[in-house]
């Protein structure tokens, strides 16, 4: 399932994939695969994200049934 | 095996531990970490390990039904052997290279695309010598052009995945990129 908070979040702190994956140490093909749902990311990237997207887990990677 | 194989073998090992420790070297003064991996990149080359091993075991095992029949007769079987190998890593490296997690976080692709192509041409070109000359079906391991071949053909395909990938990746940054400014 793809993660377009996660998406939306990084669009609106004009960040590319690039950029945001310098900042959490991971390569821009990482963040893309977790923007489409291709790979689940362990929770110490999902708060590295979080921190950098100031967001709250809950906001970027809780399903909300 | 004559004093002056054993003399290659030798310098091949020296050769290799020279790169590496210049290698090492390098990457210490660069202050670059020697596992640049992420987390998804180790999950996906522990994938890739797996993949590549049962390659290998299915190609000892088809090698060993055509050895025992004896339709492999006119190869010896090491070459057999050779290319289930060279199978193995040419799975491991596609599959790698394909989910972009065979070079680290930073490694630039274009000139990995670069070298694999020379060293492919340059074996494919001392392999079809070997051809032109006859000497292809020797069986001695320093006479064989057929290796030459089978590391050139691995090479020249794990350059062309890595290439169609790096396109395929640009192609990607540039709509990413569209996307974003929008």
């Amino acid at each position: 399932m793809k993660n377009l908070r996660l998406k939306s979040a990084r669009a609106a702190m004009d960040l590319s994939q690039q950029e945001l994956a310098e900042r959490v140490g991971v390569s821009r093909q990482t963040i893309n695969a977790i923007e489409k749902g291709d790979y689940n990311p362990t929770i110490k990237l999902c708060i590295a994200i979080c921190h950098e997207l100031h967001k709250t887990l809950d906001e970027l990677f809780w399903d909300v049934v | 095996m004559d004093s002056i194989m054993v003399i290659s073998i030798m310098a091949g090992f020296m050769v290799v531990i020279i790169i590496s420790l210049i290698s090492a070297i390098v990457l210490k003064a660069k202050k670059m970490p020697l596992e640049a991996y992420d987390e998804r990149q180790l999950l996906i080359r522990g994938n890739g390990f797996k993949y590549g091993f049962f390659s290998v075991m299915i190609c000892n095992l088809m090698l060993g039904v055509l050895l025992h029949t004896g339709l492999f007769s006119a190869i010896a079987p090491y070459i057999g052997f050779l290319v289930s190998v060279m199978i193995g890593f040419l799975v491991f490296m596609s599959y790698c290279i394909w989910n972009d997690a065979y070079l680290t976080r930073n490694a630039r692709p274009m000139s990995f695309v670069i070298v694999f192509g020379i060293i492919g041409l340059s074996n494919l070109l001392m392999g079809a010598t070997h051809i032109m000359d006859g000497s292809v079906l020797e069986t001695e391991l320093d006479k064989n052009g057929l290796i030459n071949l089978i590391c050139g053909v691995i090479f020249i395909i794990v350059a062309t995945v890595a290439l169609l990938k790096e396109l395929k990746n640009k192609k990607e940054e540039r709509a990413q990129e569209g996307g974003l400014s929008e």
